[in-house]
């Protein structure tokens, strides 16, 4: 994409002693902090501002005409280790078929790596380090809403065409819009959807008397992780569940890394919800609040957990507690069109790891990226571009299949959501340290088990 | 109007809750008190337990080998630092910043070389037993409940070792004189290294104990180190009967103050605590006690 991308710069009991310490420490870890960011990435390095490929990059004489170069970015180390480890397999697997396949227009897809380590400052100039120095010619990736959130600034800045896979808070899409990011566009649905998925599910178990439903009083306490995404899916579930003529009794927002949660359960306890509602995404917190539920003994109520217990870790560390639980997701796997495209053959050729909802969008991020190239002319074509010719190319692409449903980018830039024919929300309940996808109910491949509301 | 069964049941909460952050923060305290080392590298080293104990348990399934080779390998790998990574920086003018420096290293070493050889995947570790008891109408987690009785019984020998033993009185004399101490004999850079490994142990301990809670991986010591610190400013730095207040106190208070409030309210109120605390007594509850 043509775009002007000139080198930036690089980017003893005694109190007052302890004080003097702590300052000394702090610092300390600062510099601990950059030391991985900022390798290769300061000023006065040597490589100038060559623009030879339009991308103004001092490293054009690394650059092959013959390659895609992806920036791809996520949470590689950190509290949600986990689960970037399995977003990284994904695009491994599906950037290795492409170019098995012959590439992107004869192309070959070279990933280059940013660790956002779950932090917003970490991710922005992670990314940062790959527009610089890597000279990518498209960024992919994402998971906290609150780093997408500073990378979107750095690609709009850059002019970088940028398709974030798995961030979901509605910040983004309003960012997008009032900033008109031309080169952004957003994958996974935005925080309403995961409202409107709990408020269809909530619907819809009281229409068939799923487990303890139908509910005389409808009493619903919440949960949320103290991020974007947690907050804003809290909230859009909220008004979701209220629409629905439920009362919240109420809304707690607890540290990403929470374990401890016996506290606020014992007080939510005593408000005599019949759901218990909760988002989070560390598998290590949704694993123990799924079990100290379990642990306070609510009776007849049901817990509801977004996201975060569709990790095999999360499930694993409730235990037999997990059993019973619903979850909702999405983007999530949709085993059919996985299939169909060859990708779980791929990916358990390639990884032992269980093929995640997470590893799923970024399979589909990176199956979305090659063909979005492809029909751009390739490379060549992409970094011909002006932004404008590269939003309207997005918007004007027919629906691509991936797996996790049909990405199909609208004139918001954000991608259809919420039925078969774009990206569905599912529904799993867990049965024996299991995932059974039970909801929708047209889409369901399992019965939803009633031995566990007895 | 707040029945009387949400009430103990918070009491219960914060009282075990405390006992967790007691034990890790008390070595914290101690290293300190004695050595004058503030030693970054703690929630590292209650990392390292924590693998330890997750292996033992897997491998073993039993208990008191994991606690033991726990402690054992934590031990170790404190006295180890004390006689290779911090005795050479002694008789520097900036001792202290230097000993921060180099623990904060070590912190970043032992995590990222966790990462490196067993990857960012989070362990689960069954607890000592997933047994509940229900008792009118107030839930007692077994598991939880044996950690905390450890966890006073850990820091109930570290008083004893302390109060009533020949080396106990060394850790004292230090504590209160390095110089005098060593003119009277005493070997100063062996009861430097064995308080390390005391205080190194008890993270390990901790480590141990708190796998099946915390689940085991590689940055899982950040959140109880930040939160041992916290605990140990307010406790009094080097104090270990304020640390061991303030680790109480705080988690009752957390746990109470959510009767009431949400969790964003107990923590602004639990800060709140702690300023006022600060205000009052600038030497933390220890301060204040000795007073």
């Amino acid at each position: 994409m043509a775009r002007d991308t000139k080198r930036q710069p690089g980017a003893n009991s005694d109190r007052r002693n302890l004080l003097k310490l702590l300052g000394v420490g702090a610092t300390g870890a600062l510099a601990g902090c950059l030391g991985d960011d900022d390798d290769g990435n300061g000023n006065g390095n040597g490589n100038g501002n060559g623009n030879g490929n339009g991308n103004g990059n001092g490293d054009d004489e690394d650059r092959d005409d013959d390659t895609l170069r992806v920036g791809v970015y996520g949470p590689l180390t950190g509290p949600v280790a986990n689960i970037g480890e399995a977003k990284q397999a994904g695009w491994d697997v599906v950037a290795d078929l492409v170019n098995e396949e012959g590439g992107v227009d004869g192309a070959e897809i070279e990933l280059f790596y940013a660790d956002s380590e779950s932090e917003p400052g970490r991710g922005r100039s992670a990314v940062n380090r790959l527009v610089q120095d890597e000279n990518i010619d498209i960024l992919g990736g994402g998971y906290h809403s609150d780093v997408t959130l500073s990378v979107i600034e750095l690609a709009h800045e850059n002019d970088l065409p940028f398709i974030i896979d798995e961030s979901v808070s509605g910040a983004i899409n309003e960012a997008i819009i009032e900033q008109d990011m031309k080169t952004v566009f957003k994958t996974a649905p935005p925080s309403e959807a995961y409202g409107a998925a709990w408020g269809n599910l909530v619907e819809d178990f009281d229409e068939q008397e799923i487990g303890y439903f139908p509910f005389e009083n409808k009493r619903i306490a919440m949960i949320a992780e103290d991020t974007s995404y947690g907050i804003s899916v809290m909230d859009e579930t909220a008004q979701q569940v209220e629409d629905a003529g439920w009362e919240v009794v109420s809304k707690d927002e607890v540290p990403l890394d929470e374990t401890d949660f016996s506290p606020i359960l014992s007080r939510i306890r005593s408000e005599e919800p019949d759901v218990v509602w909760a988002v989070q995404t560390n598998s290590a917190g949704t694993g123990a609040l799924t079990e100290q539920f379990a642990e306070f003994d609510f009776g007849e109520a049901h817990f509801f957990h977004n996201f975060g217990l569709t990790a095999q870790e999360a499930i694993d560390r409730a235990g037999p507690a997990g059993d019973g639980a619903f979850t909702i997701v999405h983007p999530a796997a949709v085993p059919e069109l996985l299939r169909e495209l060859g990708w779980d053959e791929a990916w358990e050729e390639a990884t032992d790891l269980s093929l995640s909802g997470f590893a799923a969008t970024s399979m589909t991020n990176m199956g979305v990226i090659a063909e979005i190239v492809e029909n751009a002319g390739g490379p060549e074509g992409l970094n011909d571009m002006s932004p404008e010719e590269w939003e309207q190319h997005v918007i004007d692409h027919e629906p691509i299949k991936g797996g996790i449903g049909y990405v199909d980018f609208e004139e918001d830039h954000q991608a259809a959501w919420g039925t078969p024919e774009t990206i569905p929300s599912i529904g799993y309940q867990i049965v024996d340290g299991e995932l059974n996808f039970v909801w929708p109910f047209e889409l369901a491949e399992h019965e939803i088990d009633e031995s566990f509301y007895g | 109007m707040v029945s009387v069964e949400l009430l103990v049941q918070q009491l219960i909460n914060g009282l075990f809750f405390g006992g967790q952050l007691a034990l890790l923060a008390v070595g914290f305290t101690l290293i300190w008190g004695v050595a004058r080392v503030l030693n970054f590298a703690h929630g590292g080293i209650f990392m390292i337990g924590a693998y330890v104990g997750a292996f033992t348990i897997a491998a073993t399934e039993s208990w008191l080998l994991a606690i033991a080779l726990g402690m054992a390998v934590t031990f170790v790998l404190g006295v180890g630092t004390e006689a290779f990574l911090i005795r050479p920086l002694r008789g520097r003018t900036e001792f202290d910043i230097a000993a921060i420096i180099a623990t904060l290293g070590l912190w970043f070493v032992l995590e990222h070389s966790m990462r490196l050889v067993f990857s960012s995947r989070q362990r689960s570790v069954d607890p000592i037993t997933r047994e509940i008891w229900i008792v009118q109408d107030i839930v007692i987690n077994v598991n939880r409940m044996i950690i905390f009785f450890i966890s006073i019984l850990a820091i109930g020998l570290l008083f004893a070792l302390i109060k009533y033993t020949k080396f106990g009185l060394a850790v004292r004399a230090a504590a209160e004189d390095d110089q005098t101490t060593k003119l009277m004999g005493v070997n100063l850079p062996r009861t430097y290294a064995i308080t390390f490994g005391i205080s190194t142990a008890l993270a390990g301990l901790a480590g141990v104990l708190l796998g099946p809670i915390f689940s085991v991986y590689p940055s899982v010591g950040d959140r109880p180190f930040l939160l041992a610190f916290i605990v140990v400013m307010i406790g009094g730095l080097g104090s270990v009967r304020g640390t061991l207040i303030a680790a109480i106190s705080l988690a009752i208070i957390r746990a109470v103050a959510l009767i009431w409030t949400s969790a964003e309210g107990a923590m602004i109120l639990l800060f709140a605590c702690m300023a006022a605390v600060l205000i009052v007594s600038p030497e933390g509850i220890g301060g204040w006690i000795e007073s």
